[in-house]
């Protein structure tokens, strides 16, 4: 059986050999399935600390399957997945998803419809044991939305939803960080924020990024790597990237 | 411009609303007539100790409701434990035994001469004629309402919204508590607004277990102490209360009330095989309770009954309980339709607020809407007869053709379900576009027309689901059938209420077999129509 994978940083490897060494988000030989349908098989990926990567792909392909996997949302069939050194799911095993220290911006934001802006943002404070007022209010003004701290979901637009959903994320200090489709409901100035918010957050925490993007995303977001999947198999060919950054 | 025939359909909108003011009114004004000497006594002495008792009985009821709706319906949307899958729709059967049978079946498995201590033993003595077994038996009874809204709500949101939890470091247990209960909190009150309401309005089991609440306070004042006054004073009352309770949830259910759906598909949380078999046993309790015991009891009495004369005798009784309740339903259905029909007809506000109380009729209890029914259907008989009479120079006087006939029941079910009928009928029109009617009229259509050709035939499923609740509720109805039935006509509600009254709980076990099996019918509607999220939920599995 092949493995479908093409590494940068010669990431084949590292994923075994130098998984107590080397840290940041490392999937060995995962592959996943939808019913009878594979999505993909044995691939392998890994993003070094503080990087950000952009994963690409048709529609339907199974990136946001990845991320899940990731997450821990859903489980993969075969392969390990590690963050940081330790395992987090490998022969059955798995760590729950509010063990993994693993945060995932969703689609379609996926607030908690009965709380607040400001109530949303610190909802993960309380269990991670992080100064919610300073953390909360930090990243609710860089994200442009000090105006909306009561109003409820339903009271947002898509993009501000979207930069809630990406501040509870940060708010909740994560180890690895993964976004689906996040800029997909932003204006350009948004969008900025969303990347800037993200990168910091990636510089500061030493955090691996994980950004499924279809189209335009932000300078700003300072990516290094972006992977394809592909006929069910992932690859990283920078040459594909034809989206194309904004501002 | 407003033709003769739209204000026809109005007349025949505010005719039908009349059917819940006119009884209600008439109370009122009874109510509000000097004291006769018994009915301030009796509202003096008794009013602050049936009210007292209503409100523990329906906290308790609620209490039981909610936890064994809210429990079991948490578990079967996010977890995977044997039986999850049929769970969610047995969790339905209680509703097919009245709560008066099932307060019958609780009292004699309990009871010192009753079945279960004959089968087991010497068991410790226990009181089963309280307030906390009233309100335990109406809780399991009434656990599916909680069940059915809280399962909606958690299936529409729950896992994904506990699924957004994890991922930001909370347990399930943690996200239950801080999201899905929240979360799910407008639909959760609904179900307990309708226990509660149920609660409030209910005859037969506190009758049966001796509780004075307000409900049977005002059947024994207008029965046992002859004071119709005072009945409609304590009803007036009840009045009162049902509405500052309905203020109060309409409060609670308006706030927050922006859930919405997601496509986020979550895998259900597999458990330990121990825990596993611990949510099993949790989920069937209350069917177990609700449903398994009570009928299971009933049959086991039917069997020691004297099978053929017992039969026999209910045979007859059914006639004239599903006589009564096919001419109910079926006028039912057809004045709901004619309800919904009205209010697409943009008509003025006061014809809107008319077709708006008609639903209303649903939250006032049974002996209330049979004493108002009874009241104005006397006063209507007087009045012809006196008119008969000066046109025949009392030759000929009709007697109690309204207050003393099939009339008066079915007229008293047009009051208290017509809330029932409204709600698929409503569903149905609903699946019409609302321009559909104006399209027809610029084409020249009446809307006599349009409501034969168009909105009948659209709805026609919804009238049947209509006809077939309404007739289910008009069969298991008891205090209302008590009050209005002529002489010499039992249904088998009122037959079971009177042998079990008289300790022959043995040959109340037909009638009550007999009333369980027309409960099944709606149920299996039920069921029919919960199937698709529980089909989605049981397919969400095998994909995943």
């Amino acid at each position: 059986m092949t493995t479908n994978v093409a590494m940068p940083h010669d990431a084949t490897n590292d994923t075994q050999d130098g998984l107590d060494a080397v840290g940041g988000l490392v999937l060995t030989n995962v592959s996943a399935s939808y019913g009878k349908r594979t999505l993909f098989d044995r691939v392998s990926l890994r993003i070094a600390p503080g990087e950000v990567h952009l994963l690409r792909g048709r529609s339907g392909i199974g990136k946001s399957t990845l991320l899940r996997i990731i997450v821990g949302l859903a489980t993969q069939r075969v392969g390990t997945l590690a963050l940081d050194g330790r395992e987090l799911a490998s022969d059955g095993k798995t760590t729950p998803p509010e063990r993994r220290g693993v945060a995932l911006v969703f689609q379609d934001a996926q607030l908690f419809p009965h709380m607040s802006v400001i109530r949303n943002v610190a909802f993960a404070c309380k269990e991670r044991g992080i100064d919610r007022r300073r953390t909360v209010d930090a990243l609710i003004e860089s994200l442009g939305l000090e105006h909306r701290r009561k109003a409820k979901p339903a009271e947002l637009s898509g993009g501000e939803q979207q930069r809630v959903a990406v501040a509870r994320a940060l708010a909740s200090r994560p180890r690895a960080l993964l976004l689906d489709e996040p800029f997909a409901n932003l204006d350009a100035e948004s969008a900025v924020l969303v990347g800037e918010a993200v990168s910091t957050h990636a510089r500061r925490a030493n955090a691996p990024v994980l950004a499924v993007c279809h189209d335009s995303y932000p300078d700003c977001l300072g990516v290094s790597q972006t992977w394809i999947m592909e006929g069910g198999s992932l690859s990283c060919d920078n040459a594909k990237d034809i989206a194309r950054p904004i501002g | 411009m407003i033709g003769r025939e739209d204000r026809l359909w109005w007349i025949a909108a505010a005719g039908i609303a009349s059917l819940v003011v006119v009884p209600i009114g008439a109370l009122v004004v009874m109510a509000l007539q000097p004291d006769d000497g018994v009915s301030g006594h009796i509202l003096a002495t008794q009013g602050p100790r049936y009210t007292a008792n209503t409100l523990l009985l329906v906290a308790l009821a609620v209490a039981v409701a909610a936890s064994l709706g809210v429990i079991p319906a948490w578990l079967c949307t996010t977890c995977r434990f044997p039986g999850r899958v049929v769970i969610p729709a047995a969790m339905l059967l209680p509703l097919a035994v009245p709560p008066y049978l099932s307060a019958y079946a609780f009292a004699d498995a309990l009871s010192p001469e009753g079945t279960l201590r004959a089968t087991l033993g010497n068991l410790p003595a226990i009181d089963v004629r309280t307030i906390w077994t009233a309100g335990f038996v109406l809780g399991v009874s009434l656990c599916p309402y909680v069940f059915t809204c809280a399962r909606r709500a958690f299936i529409a949101q729950a896992p994904h919204t506990l699924a957004v939890a994890r991922t930001l470091g909370v347990s399930p247990l943690a996200g239950f508590f801080r999201v899905a209960l929240p979360a799910a909190w407008p639909a959760i009150a609904f179900g307990i607004a309708l226990v509660a309401m149920e609660a409030v309005a209910d005859f037969g089991v506190c009758d049966y277990l001796a509780v004075d609440t307000l409900t049977t306070g005002v059947y024994r004042a207008w029965y046992a102490q002859d004071s119709t006054p005072g009945a409609a004073r304590l009803a007036v009352l009840l009045i009162a209360l049902i509405s500052a309770g309905g203020i109060v949830f309409c409060m609670f259910l308006t706030r927050d009330a922006n859930a919405r759906g997601s496509t986020l598909k979550v895998e259900p949380i597999a458990l330990p095989k121990a825990l596993a078999c611990v949510c099993t046993v949790v989920c069937s309790l209350p069917i177990v309770l609700g449903f398994v015991l009570p009928s299971g009891l009933f049959v086991v009495l039917s069997l020691q009954s004297d099978w053929a004369t017992g039969f026999e005798r209910s045979v007859s009784i059914a006639g004239h309980t599903l006589m009564v309740a096919a001419i109910a339903a079926g006028i039912g259905a057809c004045l709901a339709s004619i309800t919904e029909f009205v209010r697409l007809l943009r008509p003025p506000l006061a014809v809107r607020w008319a077709t708006a109380v008609v639903p209303l009729g649903y939250a006032i209890p049974g002996p209330v809407i049979a004493i108002g029914m009874l009241t104005s259907l006397l006063w209507l008989d007087r009045r012809l007869n006196g008119v008969t009479a000066s046109l025949t120079d009392d030759a000929w006087k009709p007697g109690l053709v309204l207050s003393g006939s099939l009339v008066a029941i079915v007229l008293g079910c047009q009051t208290r379900f017509l809330g029932v009928a409204i709600a698929p009928v409503r569903a149905s029109f609903r699946q019409l576009s609302p321009r559909m009617l104006e399209a027809s009229r610029s084409l020249g259509t009446r809307p006599i027309t349009a409501f034969g050709k168009i909105y009948v035939p659209a709805a026609i499923g919804g009238m049947a689901a209509a006809f077939v609740l309404t007739a289910a509720d008009v069969a298991k109805e008891l205090p209302m059938m008590l009050v209005l039935r002529p002489f010499d006509f039992d249904t088998l509600a009122v037959r079971a209420y009177q042998l079990a009254k008289d300790e022959r709980l043995t040959e109340a076990a037909i009638p009550g077999l007999g009333l369980m099996l027309l409960g099944l019918v709606p149920v299996s509607l039920l069921v029919l129509f919960e199937r698709q999220p529980i089909a989605t939920d049981a397919s969400n599995d095998a994909e995943q």
